[in-house]
């Protein structure tokens, strides 16, 4: 552990960890058991593999139905197109870009909304101002790192204002809200495999439904079949589902190991000042796979950024969410009309993660929060130093 | 009859071994997207097989046509002109792509331009079309550069063809990656490209335009290939040789075969293609509803329909289907055998037709 300033990687210290520590790493699954899956699929094709992945993510999620895309973002653009949308879509700016790019390529304006300081998603409050304002042909809500928006105030919204309700669920696979899956609200709801996420297929993403009209005509456009305009196909590849299988496999055994970390990370910061979780919903199912957290600058000693800064030279790679807000990213920020979304740029500012992927393990939570403490308690010389150098 | 709808698995064993030889950097290097090893190492080799261009691969085929065509097109909006009347994906694809799609329209008999240049419409800011034969390209090439408009060249199975006509500066071209090309990835594409500005815009487009950790340039997406297409594609490119000589082998076989059902016979190939497709020309009867029996019958075959620019005219477009080039022996002896059967029955249908 580190002992004094000099120790410290940023002013020419030795980095606290010999292996790089990123925010989130594929679950890989055993070498062996990859080979030995892949050489049958690669002498058949595989062609079952993927409805084999799709019934078996269907039950994972308590839906009806599912279907595999190329990614989420195709699937969200494959959503748009589905739901024939036109005109605006009201949509979180606090969120990664492609909630945003997807419905943009599919030809719809997206409306920025502001999000709830806690849970970082939507809720009936912040969105209302904007349907009253504009005419939205839908609302997308995001469930932020697997906690659930406002699912009945928007369904009430858009029941008020004539607006499609659907979700980006690619944060939540795994996760419950008062006890129903994500995946059952909305009209659908979207989820991610990127490498990076819970469940992984490399790349690669869902649509979960209940409607069996919409999954028909969703189905079709997937392979190509569908006469909707502009509709894009977007195969999942046998490849993919098998990789999907072995990692369905890990899930149960991922999810609980992802929650003793964050259950760590929450124990070691506790004391910490103006260093807080934005913690999963504990009674819920969840996936705890984001290690989220917002600092306080006044109280920590600290900005965000500077502490980001020291952080990754000691190896860890920690990572800012999302800045700036899309509201104030290209090409969103080219109409000169910037909507005020204060908790979004109180976020922006603030929201910090940390590794908990699966390069790192109980040991390294416990030595990365060592160190936040140190860097605490050292804050005013380190802000000196750091003037000086 | 056997199922042939995943036609790539001539060649399986070796191209397994491959594919796992080279899945296994991904592993190691614990990264299985977001230009890992394997997506690397195929834009190289790719780019190294065309001659320095530069390569960029895509997650599909659709996604890396319509990126592209936008980011050539340069403006929202930009017309596009697809001097090919049966280019549905590509107008499509510009609709996608927020583009202002023009289609030639289809003459009486079914003629529009298989060796003519036809007007290009003054909106025009990119051509988009299938690769057209050498004299053909050339002209359009010329008239490109001097307009200052590119061309998107849109091609699947040409591996081996490049030599005939290189890329030119202006000229840029997108091949398919799917699971029955020459090069296949399960699914992705490829852009060939020799300009610099494109390339290093979609770098950043495909990866929804970020430009570093943060920062968002301009609009884009996720267009990446994963590496796990990455690496079947790799293994493609080491079995090629194989491939190719086994599916010429079994291409003559085909041919000869052929010559039993009468007027039928195999499209020529030229001697340095990858033998992409068996495309057969009926001696009589519908190619579509000849199509639709042998897929009854588990064949993948489809009729070809579209003429190619230089390369199949409409009328023998209308008398073609094409087959699934991975057929084994046995399968082609059933698939012969299907074909014979239709053709009797079409003969005969025709007899009692005529009484």
């Amino acid at each position: 552990m580190k002992s004094s300033l000099e120790e410290l990687a940023i002013f020419g210290g030795r980095a606290l960890s010999d292996k790089i520590l990123p925010v989130g790493q594929v679950n890989l699954p055993d070498w062996e058991k990859f080979q030995k899956s892949y050489r049958p699929l690669l002498r058949t094709g595989g062609a079952s593999k993927v409805e084999e992945f799709e019934e078996r993510m269907s039950s994972l999620l308590n839906v009806r139905h599912v279907l595999a895309v190329t990614n989420a973002t195709d699937g969200l653009m494959l959503v748009c197109k589905l739901l024939r949308l036109k005109g605006r879509i009201a949509l979180p700016s606090f969120t990664f870009a492609a909630t945003a790019q997807a419905p943009l390529w599919a030809g719809l304006e997206p409306v920025f909304c502001d999000v709830d300081k806690n849970t970082c998603a939507l809720t009936k409050q912040t969105v209302e101002p904007v349907m009253k304002e504009n005419d939205i042909a839908a609302i997308l809500g995001v469930h932020m790192w697997g906690n659930a928006c406002d699912v009945a105030g928007l369904a009430e919204l858009g029941e008020k204002y004539g607006a499609r309700v659907f979700y980006d669920a690619a944060h939540a696979v795994g996760c419950t809200h008062q006890g129903n899956n994500i995946g059952n609200f909305g009209e659908c709801e979207v989820f991610s495999f990127h490498a990076t996420k819970v469940l992984g297929t490399t790349e690669g993403g869902c649509i979960a439904t209940n409607d069996q009209e919409l999954f028909r005509e969703m189905k079709k456009m997937r392979d190509g079949d569908s006469c909707i305009p502009g509709a894009a196909p977007c195969a999942f590849s046998p490849a993919q589902a098998q990789f999907g299988l072995l990692s369905l496999d890990l899930f149960p055994e991922i999810k609980n190991l992802n929650r003793e970390k964050l259950l760590l990370y929450k124990k070691r910061i506790s004391d910490l000042p103006g260093f807080s979780m934005i913690e999963p919903k504990w009674e819920e199912e969840h996936n705890c796979q984001y290690a989220v957290f917002k600092i306080e600058k006044e109280e920590f000693g600290l900005d965000r950024d500077s502490l980001m800064d020291i952080l990754v030279r000691e190896h860890i790679h920690a990572r800012r969410y999302f800045v700036p807000g899309l509201h104030k990213s290209p090409p969103f920020n080219q109409n000169g009309k910037e909507p005020c979304l204060p908790v979004t740029d109180y976020l922006c500012e603030r929201v910090l993660q940390l590794p908990s992927g699966a390069n790192t393990n109980l040991e390294d939570i416990d030595k990365i929060c060592s160190l936040l403490h140190f860097i605490h308690e050292n804050s005013k010389s380190i802000k000196a130093k750091l003037r000086k150098d | 009859m056997p199922h042939i709808s995943y036609p790539d698995t001539m060649g399986h064993s070796l191209k397994t071994d491959k594919f796992l030889y080279h899945i296994q950097k991904s592993f190691n290097r614990r990264q299985m997207t977001n230009a890992g090893p394997c997506v690397v190492e195929l834009e190289h080799k790719l780019a190294t097989m065309h001659k320095g261009v530069n390569c960029l691969v895509f997650a599909n085929f659709f996604t890396g046509l319509f990126l592209t065509m936008r980011y050539m097109a340069k403006k929202d909006a930009s017309g596009v002109f697809i001097p090919f009347p049966w280019g549905k994906t590509m107008e499509k694809a510009a609709n996608m792509a927020g583009l202002k799609p023009f289609l030639p329209p289809i003459g009486a008999n079914g003629d529009f331009m298989y060796n003519e240049d036809p007007a290009w419409p003054d909106e025009t800011a990119l051509v988009v079309c299938p690769r057209p034969a050498p004299a053909l390209a050339e002209k359009y090439e010329k008239r490109a550069a001097s307009a200052g408009i590119p061309i998107l060249y849109y091609s699947a199975g040409c591996i081996g063809l490049e030599n005939r006509r290189p890329l030119t500066p202006t000229a840029s071209e997108i091949r398919n990656m799917g699971d029955s090309d020459p090069v296949n990835a399960w699914a992705g594409s490829y852009l060939l490209t020799k300009d610099q500005e494109l390339a290093s815009c979609l770098t950043k487009a495909r990866a929804f335009g970020f430009a570093g950790w943060d920062n968002i340039e301009f609009a884009g997406l996720n267009a990446k290939l994963n590496e796990l297409h990455a690496a079947m594609a790799l293994a493609s490119i080491d079995t090629l040789d194989a491939r190719t000589s086994e599916a010429r082998a079994l291409w003559q076989n085909f041919a000869e075969k052929l010559e039993a059902v009468s007027g039928s016979r195999l499209l020529s190939v030229p001697e340095e293609s990858p033998y992409p497709g068996v495309i057969v020309r009926l001696g009589s009867g519908n190619a579509i509803k000849m199509a639709r029996l042998l897929q009854s019958e588990n064949v993948a075959a489809y009729p070809t329909q579209m003429a190619v620019p230089g390369l199949l005219d409409h009328d023998d477009a209308q008398k073609c289907i094409i087959l699934p080039f991975f057929l084994n022996s046995g399968d082609i002896e059933s698939t012969l055998a299907t074909l014979m059967k239709m053709d009797s029955q079409k003969s005969a249908d025709d007899c009692n037709g005529e009484k």
